[in-house]
């Protein structure tokens, strides 16, 4: 961070006291020449680390000083000798020419930085309209193709039906994805103002539950009891919850066991949702949590579902993991806050 | 259908390829659809003629259609039906507090809507019903002249506090009830904000009717918005 611009200058103007300091406890030691080398060694810090201005004083200070502590007759402004005023030209020049090396330098490397940074964004946009681009195009194009033939005469009964379903199924596809980028922005551009209140975990799962489809699946809930209750935006965790279920269904092979969980954990309760899948590969456990990033096997997923999850774990100020099951598959966990204890019977028992 | 009389819904939308597939919808379903495409025109259609359900889009280009459910409130109760665009939670809750029977988030299915207007039919038909007060469903009896309270023909105690807490769910049964509804109803105006309350309470009466949160057979949540007995 650049400081306001009068610290910089009075940053500038403590260096020259605290060298003029240094020079002179050396004195005893050293010629009253080598004073010049530690202002010159300052002034590059100074520099440095406060630009062009504060530079350009502390040429002017750290002259003035040496004069007055060092060149004889001491204390004074005035030199007896030639060459006393030749070390001071050559100390203000060299001490200028440093300080715009130094200053030159400190500017390309943030010139560097900034151009990193930007392209690093550019590069996250790109991603972004090619993914999304992809993912809304092909939906689309069913949906087009499906509806104008549709529009034919004479389609026979079945081929109705079926053209119907698909673009039912592409829409439906179309708004999942959607949704799901307009939960990325929201979250991302920290628009979500959490809604707390206290839930029992068992509530939220039971609604996410309601809300995913197990098909071949079976979902086995294990859940603690007595669970204290946890302060968080019921909405918002039944949609990580979702979301995670909806992930595991995708990956566990047919007929296999999905298993939810919560257990408490000190001042916290820890839930994961676990699946037989084929696990997450080694070195992926934090990337998957990315936007845009699918897994091998996955073509439908908008690649969204668990960077919402982390969004929305994090406005929690909680934390969400993935690991591989040592029996196989994959868990995710994330970590919610218990609330604060509240007054311990409400009224009217 | 079985009735011969067709139901007339009234619906306020303005967007055409909604009220399109709305119309093809409720006709080939036995209901009788009138539509109307702003707020002004719908509050006009429902003073001249109350229709037996409404469907009403919260996004109305004219006027808020929170608006529209408290003046209908001051001469009707025919069911309404909300039809709201993801992420208007607050207006949801909002309408549901107004009188609003049941939402629906957009985008959804000819299935969910017929449901959804089904459901709030037979509701409104068992509120006129003599049997008020009773309610049986799923295997739950409760009785409030009697105080009884059944699960699958077992009595189950309960305090009055859990019992004032079913008897409000019963009333609007098949119906969420915000959060702000139940505490204000069962623990009174200053309790509004105390939502641990309902919490816990909620958990003492799932417990004692032998209902598990994670599989809810009687009361189902609905995070940040209530609770809906299960009709």
């Amino acid at each position: 961070m650049e400081k306001a611009l009068p610290s910089r200058y009075l940053g500038s103007a403590a260096v020259t006291v605290v060298a003029t300091l240094l020079a002179k406890a050396l004195s005893v030691v050293l010629n009253p020449t080598d004073a010049v080398m530690i202002y010159l060694a300052a002034s590059v810090f100074v520099a440095a680390r406060f630009g062009r201005g504060p530079s350009v004083l502390f040429s002017a200070l750290s002259c003035a000083s040496y004069n007055f502590f060092f060149v004889e007759p001491l204390y004074t402004f005035e030199m007896y000798n030639r060459s006393s005023w030749l070390t001071l030209l050559v100390m203000l020049i060299t001490s200028m020419v440093i300080s715009g090396q130094a200053i030159s330098l400190r500017r390309q490397e943030r010139l560097t930085r900034e151009s990193t940074v930007a392209a690093e964004n550019e590069r996250i946009k790109n991603l972004l309209l090619s993914s999304v681009s992809h993912d809304l195009r092909t939906p689309l194009a069913s949906i087009t193709g499906a509806s104008s033939s549709l529009m034919q005469d004479d389609m026979p009964e079945g081929t109705v039906k079926e053209l119907a379903r698909s673009i039912h199924q592409e829409a439906a596809r179309l708004s999942r994805i959607v949704s799901n980028l307009l939960d990325i922005t929201r979250i991302e551009s920290g628009a979500v103002a959490l809604n707390r209140q206290p839930y029992y975990i068992d509530e939220l799962i039971g609604a996410a539950l309601s809300q995913v489809p197990e098909g071949a699946h079976t979902v086995e809930t294990r859940v603690e009891k007595d669970l204290a209750l946890v302060y968080v935006d019921g909405l918002l965790i039944e949609q990580v919850l979702v979301n995670l279920l909806e992930n595991a269904v995708k990956y566990a092979p047919q007929n296999s066991a999905i298993t939810l969980t919560a257990v408490a954990r000190g001042d916290e309760i820890i839930v994961s949702v676990a699946d037989a899948g084929p696990g997450i590969a080694p070195g992926d456990e934090k990337r998957i949590f990315e936007k845009f990033t699918r897994r091998a096997r996955d073509k439908s997923g908008s690649g969204l579902g668990l960077a919402i999850c982390e969004g929305i774990i994090r406005a929690h100020q909680s934390r969400i993991w993935a690991e591989n099951r040592p029996e196989g598959g994959a868990r995710f966990s994330f970590t919610l806050p218990v609330a604060v204890k509240v007054s311990e019977e409400p009224p009217h028992g | 259908m079985a009735e011969t009389q067709k139901i007339s819904v009234l619906a306020i939308e303005d967007e055409p390829e909604i009220r399109k597939f709305l119309a093809a919808a409720l006709v080939s379903n036995g209901f009788s659809p009138a539509f109307a495409l702003t707020g002004r025109e719908g509050l006009a259609h429902l003073k001249a003629r109350v229709p037996e359900i409404l469907i009403l889009d919260l996004g109305l280009p004219d006027m808020d259609g929170l608006e529209i459910i408290k003046s209908l409130r001051g001469w009707s109760d025919i069911p309404v039906i909300i039809l709201s665009a993801r992420g208007q939670e607050q207006d949801k809750i909002a309408a549901l507090e107004l009188g609003a029977d049941d939402y629906l988030t957009k985008p959804f299915s000819t299935g969910e809507l017929l449901a959804r207007l089904k459901a709030a039919l037979r509701r409104a038909r068992r509120a006129v019903a003599p049997a008020a007060g009773t309610f049986t469903a799923h295997g739950l009896s409760f009785d409030a002249q009697n105080r009884a309270v059944k699960v699958d023909g077992n009595e189950i105690r309960l305090t009055p506090t859990e019992f004032r807490l079913l008897a409000l769910l019963v009333k609007h049964a098949g119906k969420i009830v915000t959060h702000k509804q139940l505490l204000q109803e069962v623990w009174g105006k200053s309790s509004a904000e105390n939502n641990h309350y309902l919490r816990i309470y909620t958990q003492h009466l799932r417990q004692k009717l032998g209902d598990d949160p994670l599989h809810p057979r009687f009361i189902i949540t609905a995070p940040g918005v209530g609770y809906k007995l299960n009709a």
